[in-house]
């Protein structure tokens, strides 16, 4: 297969301005980040507990044909990898909760590992939805917590594909912060 | 909120938070002015970030991976090497763990090794709720908890290395029998102490059920699976949520059936949740039958929530009234620690009868305590009130049935003596001469005379001969019923007369009082002489006087003066 030179050629169109370039890459890059979360689970060497970043990273050098991308098009993938994790982590959310409500039945005999992943699940449907709200009042600062916390990036990353400054992308979080833990506590 | 609110707020927040508490209200003072929603609308701010809630600290990206691989299950860890373990065969999952059997190579020994389940392997909360199970349990050193060998981190696994034990799990053994009470007994026992040692370190096991106990060939428990049923995950929304109940957002964690009403409830815990648990696996292993087993899980818990437990039930009865107790739905009224089974348990071993399993054994040992004690209080009271209690007495003239005169001194004498020393005990009341004299006749009705003259007892005694041998017979008898207390003949010797006397003295008290104090004794003794030559004159001389004319009281003084010439010291 050679989807990675597709993928490169995608992120090159879609970072010159294709919308259609980014519809065909969507999924291109899902089944990627699917393969490796595969792997990451499979992986019992000495690299099974990479940074979270690393592994976004790991997945764009796999991807891309890094010879004829510039930087820009790294930011570009992670961008993509970001608002699709946040996508898919809603959608699986979505379904663990209807799953959860489908029943009838009360739902129990749960494993400790099901809850923990269905406390996650209610947390990020939680937080999607007031995320969606501050992209209303502040798109960047929405932007960085899909960065930071979907897929992972550092501050400098984030700085990165953003085209801001660290201490910017600081100050974007450290408010973001504040306004999501208000929301969450007081916004119902 | 305007845009250039928006940004005011952000700058002012910015501002805010880069000084120290103390310097805040200050400049909030300053920056907002009079506009309080502006400086309330900030303080919201400053309080959400301080409180540092734990939300999008830890990045998804992982979780997210996770989710989508969830599906497919981890390719087993059998054949595989982590540092010096040798991964054998894989025996079980549950909880957030999976457990194998494996090879430590450089101690040539079998461990069992518990990993988290696929879904949680790179979950940092659930790697630390591992990590502190092991440091709860390696708390604990006791016969019937599986100890642990080690936490380690290799390899990118986190995993516990325990002992390997080799048995049958109960839920294994439960399939295909119940328990004879013996045998119910002792494995309940050693769950209950292995429960008792978790307790007395804080550690509450939250998930007791046959599953996590082990029973090895030689009927030996050890109870798996410590501190695990824990909540992990912190609320969003309440992040200061109570560690201690079973799941912060209500999710019911486990095996519905083991659990107690205020676990499903999601209340706070406490080591009663466990009896509860503790109670439902006795009642499973002496019936047979887990008394909430339902269809669904849901009629389980309605089940566990609201119905009571069968009015009967086949089994040791012994036994299940310890389940019943253990199984309320109120843990108020639950045993209130594992101790207090553990008595129960041991009684029930050793078949005490079922008073001593109705109550709670503190409460027992308190009421036998407080028994005693009365018991003993009463019997001192009884036996001081024996001791200073006044008895009555009356002491009938001696009858000389001998007909020979020449003894009839001894008669009177004796009588009048015997009153007189016996009246110096204040604990006997002696009915004076002047009343008892007219009782001289030979018959005499004792249980009438006792009643006309009001006593407890009448002492009656005859002087007779058994050949030429003069012998006084005497009688102690009890008014109230006709009791002859004491009966006995004696032979009279006038050589001998005072230790006689004194003999006679001494056993009518002794008969007479419950206790006889050596002080009575030798009060009542006392001021006597100790010349028998003399006591026999004087016994005379009471005689002449008793029964006094002139010639009489001659005799009495001439006799008088012999028992004084008789007595030295006198």
């Amino acid at each position: 297969m050679d989807s990675s030179a597709d993928i490169t050629k995608l992120l090159i169109n879609w970072g010159e301005g294709d919308q259609k370039a980014l519809e065909q890459l969507i999924p291109l890059v899902e089944q990627e980040l699917r393969r490796i979360a595969h792997n990451q689970m499979r992986r019992e060497g000495p690299g099974h507990t990479l940074q979270t970043g690393a592994l976004v990273n790991e997945a764009y050098l796999r991807l891309v044909d890094q010879t004829r991308v510039r930087w820009q098009n790294r930011s570009h993938f992670f961008a993509i990898a970001a608002k699709m994790m946040r996508r898919i982590l809603l959608n699986y959310s979505r379904d663990r909760d209807r799953e959860k409500r489908g029943g009838g039945a009360v739902q129990v005999s749960l494993t400790e590992a099901d809850a923990i992943i269905e406390e996650r699940a209610i947390e990020i449907l939680a937080l999607d939805e007031a995320l969606s709200k501050l992209e209303l009042i502040d798109e960047r600062k929405c932007r960085v917590v899909e960065l930071r916390y979907f897929a992972g990036l550092s501050v400098e990353e984030t700085s990165e594909v953003l085209g801001v400054s660290a201490i910017t992308v600081i100050r974007d979080w450290n408010m973001a912060k504040a306004w999501l833990a208000r929301e969450l506590t007081y916004g119902k | 909120m305007g845009n250039e609110d928006w940004v005011r707020i952000e700058e002012l927040f910015h501002d805010a938070i880069a000084l120290s508490v103390a310097e805040r209200a200050e400049f909030l003072n300053q920056a907002c002015g009079e506009n309080h929603q502006l400086r309330t609308e900030l303080e919201t701010y400053i309080a959400a970030y301080e409180a540092q809630p734990e939300i999008i600290e830890e990045p998804v990206f992982n979780f997210g991976l996770q989710a989508m691989a969830q599906m497919e299950s981890r390719p087993s860890l059998e054949g595989t090497s982590i540092g010096l373990f040798r991964i054998l065969q894989k025996l079980g999952e549950g909880g957030m763990g999976e457990v194998y059997l494996a090879e430590d190579t450089k101690l040539d020994r079998k461990v069992a090794l518990k990993f988290l389940v696929h879904g949680l392997v790179n979950d940092h909360s659930a790697k630390r709720q591992l990590k502190r199970e092991a440091q709860a349990v390696a708390k604990l050193d006791h016969p019937n908890i599986c100890p642990v060998h080690g936490f380690e981190e290799q390899d990118g696994h986190s995993f516990i290395v325990m002992p390997f034990v080799e048995g049958e799990t109960l839920f294994t053994l439960l399939k295909n029998q119940t328990f004879p009470r013996e045998r119910a007994a002792h494995i309940a026992i050693q769950i209950a102490s292995a429960l008792a040692d978790a307790h007395a370190h804080g550690i509450i096991h939250r998930d007791i059920k046959p599953k996590n106990i082990i029973i090895s060939a030689q009927d030996q428990v050890k109870v798996l699976d410590f501190g695990l049923a824990k909540s992990v995950a912190k609320n969003v929304l309440n992040p200061n949520a109570g560690e201690s109940r079973g799941s912060s957002l209500g999710l019911v964690v486990g095996t519905v059936r083991y659990m107690s009403p205020e676990q499903l409830k999601n209340e706070r815990l406490d080591p009663r949740t466990d009896i509860f648990s503790f109670g439902v696996v006795l009642y499973e292993m002496i019936t047979g039958q887990n008394p909430f087993a339902k269809e669904t899980d849901a009629e389980s818990i309605s089940a566990i929530l609201t119905t009571d437990l069968p009015d009967k039930a086949d089994g040791p009865q012994g036994l299940l009234e310890i389940a019943r107790k253990c199984l309320s739905k109120d843990r108020e009224r639950r045993y209130q620690s594992v101790n207090e089974i553990l008595i129960d348990l041991e009684d029930e071993l050793l078949g005490k009868k079922k008073f001593w399993q109705r109550r709670s054994s503190a409460r027992l040992r308190t009421q036998i305590a407080l028994a005693t004690l009365l018991l003993v209080i009463i019997a001192t009271a009884i036996v001081y009130s024996a001791m200073t209690r006044v008895s009555t007495l009356a002491v009938l003239p001696v009858l000389n049935l001998s007909g020979d005169q020449s003894i009839d001194y001894l008669g009177d004498g004796l009588t009048d003596t015997l009153i007189q020393r016996l009246s110096r005990l204040s604990r006997l009341k002696v009915s004076p001469r002047t009343l008892v004299v007219e009782y001289k006749g030979s018959s005499r009705d004792l249980g009438a005379i006792g009643r006309t003259l009001g006593v407890e007892m009448v002492f009656a005694s005859e002087i007779t001969k058994r050949g030429e041998q003069p012998v006084l017979e005497t009688r102690l008898f009890r008014t109230k019923d006709g009791a002859m207390l004491w009966n006995e003949s004696r032979n009279l010797n006038p050589a001998e007369l005072l230790s006689f006397h004194e003999g006679l003295c001494n056993t009518i008290a002794e008969k007479s009082l419950f206790f006889l104090r050596d002080s009575e004794r030798n009060l009542m003794l006392s001021r006597q002489t100790r010349n028998p030559e003399a006591f026999r004159h004087y016994l005379i001389a009471r005689n002449y006087w008793i029964n006094r004319n002139r010639e009489n009281i001659r005799l009495a003084i001439e006799h008088g003066c012999g028992s004084f010439r008789t007595t030295p010291n006198c």
